[in-house]
């Protein structure tokens, strides 16, 4: 305590002193340092110090390893460069007036030396998992190469479940320690990307477009500026590289292509950039079907008989590209970026909410178009004060054919005909070509004023905009609601202050958060009129207020081992899809009430633990523990195709996870996680009879499973300048039950069966990774396996990669 | 106190309590009104739909918590020893066999995709050896398709499709016929109807389709201008045929549920006799007439010796669709040949979606489904005493009770 005391009266002092010198320093001659700092693989260097020890002069590198410094005085000056995991360098420069001064550095990496072990000093992904937050970073570096998504990646690590319904580009749901649907938040580069369609889905990203991925656990840090209950996935794109090329191209099973360019040109002298980043997805989805769900009628008897079969319209293609010019080190911004996204995707149905509904003929697409803009100012107005804009106006089409009279069943035959009937309106509500037309202007503002360096205050301010309409020339019964126009508004304020304290050792961050929602949509009502028996849409609102709260710490208890604990408590609005429904397989239930939560995660981060000469050993055992009120679930209902979300009331859960990393030298890499955990329905009393699932396993909800993975590294096999790689993977999820698992007789009730699914491949790399070729096997046994009740997802499958990468 | 001390002395207390129990007069149940036996519930609980099993009506309780077969439907047809259901998540109508020991189990599955879409809610046990199904109509289609499943061998026996016939609404211009539920009258299918345009009017009187049973051909239109209804369009039982083999079909009316109100007549019997093909024009009904206030019906169920049991409601009380699943229903003693219907004392409920009561020795075993105290029981009605008794209450959350069935009883 006394500590902190004289820590916060030093942080006083500084302040002032570096305030009354910035004042002397106003009055002298003065200049700018601008530059880079990157690593010896070229990759840059961010958050490192970047400091005029002689006149207290420091700054910050900002994800791109870029960094500014305002006010120097004109003549020489030394220039310090810190880093974690690096060794300090010091150049000298000569500054002068009215005129930046370009410094590029480039930082060697530090090695301990342990008897004859090298050891390598602390990875990006082991600088962020050291953040208070509960947080798992998939670095991809080591990745690269492989023909792997991002739901594949995620679902591998402690804690998380991604549950797919099918290939490629099928709908997936991620789970985050218990906590799924849209209570988890998609961001790429710390933007929500929910806004530019299925085409922009963090699934089509490849992986050699992505530095890394961070997967926040239940506390979200307030600057995403979300109203993520459950936890937010964040892509880091690739932009460490100042000029470079990173190609790739796949070819899979199932006529699975896919293609990603990522560049970035640099201009020093003129203080520009263009980066591009694009990607194509392809795929037939024709994998083998069979079991229950996968049946046709025997012609004499009508018998239902299972057959083994290939999915016949499941082709998805999806079309990615973004393009950013920047200025950089003005004397408005250090950074100023506009860009356009354009993102497509085309989906053929195959099926409805289980596999027993057959659909042969109905698609959906989407389009979307997104002019953006970022600048980002260190030290404005004053020194000391980061201000970051983002600003993106989306406009997306998503438009649902169906307009089949005919009826199919798995082998791909038409069994039915209505002339007027339509696929997924079976029956009564007639064809339709629905689009869904969205506006979205999207404002983020982000203030973060630094002191002492050991204090920091960050403002956020998030203005998510939404306005949709629809048109259908068919006008079908169904989409009566959907024709008419609906409009979303959130604002998330939040305000954090951060503190570093016993010589970085204690780490605080304490935040509140304002939320506030205005939707205004529409529910359907029936009406009698001139036009007959048909349903109209009514309009309906909803609006909230709230402030939620949280406090996130770390303290370092030893060189090697991090005690983190994070607590909040947040709020979540139903979105429009949940509460109007997609006009397809998801009816509408505009009774939501906004999700609330208390979160609470504890984490023991070990790592780099010392085994034998030349291993390392990392260990994080996590709790969490979450209390939900009106928890938003997916049900399948029971005696329709459909589904819908509903309110589970209170859910309260724990559980814990178990995250061990074994590194050999630079040659093997043992990894594996196990996750328990119990959300259970909380909610006594319903009106006044006791809740008969009062404390009952959340239904439709997975509750155990595991990863294993191994990867072998040989540098230098056939020639010096070459790297073979082999990798296996083991992934396990323990069977759970589609309803209430206390209700009904266990041995007669719908499971979603266990999975046990190994992968495996290998790579090659020659001419210091500039040329890549890998191949590899998912589902090695072909096992049959589902994430969703009836929904069987690909067997065993085979992909090549080639990938070039020049810098 | 040791164990054995203690189990003695829940021993002790065991035996005065079993002897105060079978000795005491005040504490006699009432005599039960149904055979003993072994019992299947078809209730819903929380949207998931149980077949709960019950060794008594008469009183306790049941519970879906460890007990119960999860089934994919809102009613079950009984047939035999067994019960059936069409499941529209699966697209498939199963068969389930009724254990002596109470218990069911799959016995099969037709797939019906190619014959019926997934909405086909016309589905009437047509005899003991006959399910048949009718595919409702799609936006006005002429051309409606049907199966028969054969029961108990539980196969397809035969398929098809039928034109309806229609009246004609103007020169030029036909009234679309609707598909309903329908009944078996000699060798005739009489399938209820209502003709309706896509204006939101709809054809005077009430309407049916007469087929020739089994071929379902030579379909024709027969109508009536005794009351202006809706027959057969909806899963509740609204066809009934007494021992003499007259055909009585529920007419509904009402701004709600049915065709407009036209003449003050809400719900309403209509009849064809026996060995007739067309509507009983000096027969009529009116539940209003004979209740004294608004009444509509939503089913009729045949008890025996000319006498049914209406579950009726006051459709001017109902406040739009919403309102529809709440306590607004009741059951009236009907007399058949006599054309009365006498209110019973029983509450009022949401009793609408009971579709697929029991009928045993002249007692109506139903569900009491209480809105307002959330609670769902079992009710024996002693419809020639016009008295209820509560029985087994079904625990849960909004419990809605579908059907009730008994299982065939042990052969030693």
């Amino acid at each position: 305590m006394r500590e902190m005391v004289t820590s916060s009266y030093k942080s006083l002092f500084l302040f002032f002193l570096l305030t009354a010198g910035m004042s002397v320093l106003g009055f002298a001659q003065s200049g700018q340092i601008v530059g880079n700092v990157k690593d010896a693989k070229g990759e840059a260097v961010p958050f490192a110090s970047v400091s005029i020890d002689a006149i207290a002069l420091q700054v910050l590198t900002d994800l791109n390893g870029d960094f500014l410094i305002n006010n120097v005085p004109e003549g020489e000056a030394e220039v310090t460069v810190r880093s974690i995991g690096f060794v300090d360098s010091k150049q000298s420069v000569l500054v002068v007036a009215d005129k930046p001064t370009r410094l590029d550095v480039t930082l060697q990496e530090k090695v301990e030396t342990l008897g004859e072990t090298v050891v390598e000093v602390k990875t990006k992904a082991t600088q962020k998992k050291e953040e208070a937050y509960a947080v798992e970073v998939i670095e991809t570096k080591e990745l690269q190469n492989r023909e792997v998504n991002v739901n594949q990646l995620a679902t591998q690590s402690a804690g998380i479940r991604v549950r797919e319904s099918g290939g490629l580009g099928s709908k997936f749901t991620y789970s985050l320690n218990g906590m799924s649907g849209n209570a988890v938040r998609f961001f790429v580069d710390g933007v929500p990307i929910d806004r530019f369609g299925a085409g922009y889905s963090v699934n089509n990203f490849p992986v050699n477009l992505i530095d890394r991925i961070e997967l926040y656990k239940g506390v979200v840090p307030p600057q995403f500026g979300s109203d993520a209950l459950g936890g937010v996935i964040n892509i880091i794109s690739k932009k460490k590289y100042s000029n470079y090329l990173d190609a790739s191209y796949s070819y899979g099973s199932f006529n699975t292509h896919r293609a990603s360019v990522s560049t970035r040109l640099v201009n020093d002298s003129a203080r520009y950039f263009v980066d591009f980043q694009g990607f194509y997805n392809y795929s037939d989805n024709d994998y083998k079907v069979w079991g229950k769900g996968v049946e046709v009628a025997d012609p004499e008897t009508g018998k239902a008989i299972e057959i083994e079969t290939r999915r016949f319209h499941d082709a998805y293609r999806s079309l990615s590209g973004k393009l950013d010019f920047g200025l950089v080190d003005r004397k408005w911004a250090d950074q100023f970026k506009i860009g356009v996204l354009y993102a497509g995707s085309h989906n053929e149905l195959q099926h409805g909410a289980t596999m027993a509904s057959v659909i042969g003929e109905a698609t959906q697409n989407s389009q979307s178009f997104s002019p953006t803009m970022s600048l980002s100012k260190k030290n404005a107005f004053v020194k000391g004060l980061d201000l970051n804009l983002y600003n993106s106006i989306s406009w997306l089409s998503t438009e649902t054919i169906d307009t089949s009279s005919r009826i199919y069943d798995w082998n791909g035959k038409v069994i039915f005909e209505h002339p007027t009937n339509s696929e997924l309106g079976q029956g009564g509500n007639g064809k339709s070509m629905l689009t869904l037309n969205s506006l979205n202007n999207f404002h983020q503002l982000n203030l973060a004023y630094s002191w002492a360096e050991k204090n920091r205050l960050n403002f956020n301010y998030t203005l998510d905009a939404i306005t949709r309409d629809g048109e259908d020339p068919l006008v079908g019964n169904r989409t009566a609601t959907f024709r008419e126009p609906q409009s979303m508004t959130k604002q998330v304020s939040s305000l954090a202050y951060e503190r570093s304290s016993f010589e970085g050792k204690l780490d605080q961050t304490v935040w509140v958060k304002n939320y506030d929602f205005r939707v205004s949509t529409v529910d359907t009502e029936y009406i009698t009129d001139s036009l007959g028996y048909r349903p109209i849409g009514v309009p309906i609102g909803n609006k909230m207020n709230r402030f939620g709260y949280g406090y996130a710490v770390k303290y370092k208890l030893k060189k090697r081992s991090l005690l983190k604990l994070s607590l909040e408590k947040c709020y979540r609005l139903p979105t429009a899809e949940e509460m109007l429904g997609d006009g397809l397989f998801l009816q509408n239930n505009p009774e939501l009430m906004p999700e609330e939560s208390w979160n609470l995660n504890v984490n023991w981060l070990l790592s780099g633990l010392p085994v034998g000469k030349s291993g390392h050993l990392s260990v994080e055992p996590s709790l969490f523990f979450r209390n939900t009120e009106n928890l938003i679930l997916y049900t399948v209902q029971n005696n329709v195709g459909m589904g819908h979300y509903q309110n589970i009331g209170k859910v309260r859960g724990m559980g814990g996870s178990l995250d061990i990393k074994y590194r050999y030298k630079n040659f093997l890499v043992l990894s594996g996680n196990a996750t328990y955990q119990q959300m259970r329905d909380w909610m006594q009393y319903k009106g006044a009879n006791l809740n008969q699932t009062y404390k009952d396993l959340l239904r439709n909800t997975p509750y155990l499973m595991a990863n294993m993975s191994a990867t072998v590294k040989q540098e230098g096999v056939f020639k010096d300048d070459d790297q073979v790689s082999l990798f296996w993977d083991v992934m396990y999820v323990h069977e759970f039950f589609l309803n209430w698992p206390s209700l009904g007789d266990p041995n007669t009730k719908s499971v979603i069966p266990t999975q046990l699914v190994n992968g495996a491949g290998v790579s090659y790399s020659f001419k210091s990774g500039k040329y890549n070729l890998s191949f590899s096997c998912n589902n090695l046994f072909n096992e049959q396996v589902y994430d969703n009740y009836l929904l069987q997802k690909p067997g065993r499958s085979f992909s090549t990669k080639l990938r070039v990468f020049l810098n | 106190m040791n164990i054995r001390s203690k189990w003695l002395l829940c021993g002790l207390m065991s035996a005065v309590f079993a002897l105060g129990t079978s000795c005491s007069d005040d504490d006699v149940p009432a005599p039960s009104t149904v055979s003993e036996g072994k019992y299947s519930l078809g209730t819903s609980t929380d949207g998931v739909s149980y077949i709960l099993s019950a060794d008594d009506l008469s009183s306790g309780s049941v519970s879906p918590v460890g007990n119960g077969v999860e089934f994919g439907a809102a009613e079950f047809i009984t047939s035999g020893n067994y019960i059936y259901f069409f499941s529209r998540s699966d697209k498939k109508f199963y068969q389930y066999e009724l254990n002596a020991d109470g218990s069911v189990t799959e016995k099969g599955a037709l797939l019906l995709t190619q014959y019926i879409t997934d909405r086909a809610y016309s589905q009437n046990l047509v005899d003991d050896n006959t399910i048949l199904i009718i595919d409702p109509l799609v936006w006005g289609e002429p051309e409606v398709k049907w199966l028969t499943i054969s029961l108990p061998d539980f196969v397809v026996s035969a398929s098809g499709t039928a034109t309806l016939p229609t009246v004609e609404k103007e020169p030029g211009v036909n009234w679309a016929v609707n598909v309903g539920n329908g009944r078996l009258h000699g060798n005739k299918f009489v399938m209820g109807s209502v003709l309706y345009d896509f204006d939101g009017n709809y054809a005077d009187g009430s309407h049916a389709v007469v087929f020739d049973f089994p071929g379902m051909t030579n379909p024709s239109m027969i109508s009536t201008d005794k009351m202006n209804g809706e027959l057969g369009i909806f899963a509740n039982n609204g066809e009934i045929s007494t021992e003499s083999g007259d055909l009585y079909f529920a007419a509904r009316s009402g701004d709600i549920w049915g065709k407009p109100v036209k003449d003050g007549v809400h719900g309403a019997l209509l009849r064809i006799k026996n060995g007739e093909t067309d509507f009983d024009e000096d027969y009529l009904l009116d539940f209003t007439d004979q209740i004294g206030e608004s009444a509509n019906i939503r089913q009729i169920d045949y008890i025996g010796n000319g006498i049914a049991i209406a579950m009726l409601f006051d459709d001017t009380k109902v406040n739009g669709w919403g309102d529809l699943e709440n306590d607004h229903y009741y059951f009236a003693r009907v007399d058949l040949e006599a054309g009365t219907a006498t209110k019973l004392n029983v509450p009022l409920s949401d009793a609408s979606w009971a579709r697929k009561p029991m009928v045993e020795n002249g007692h109506y075993f139903t569900y009491l489904k209480s809105t307002t105290n959330n609670t769902t029981h079992v009710i024996d009605v002693d419809v020639s005493a016009g008295t209820y008794t509560q029985g087994v209450k079904v625990e849960g959350d909004n419990v809605q009770g579908y059907s009730i069935t008994k299982h065939p009883e042990v052969i030693e």
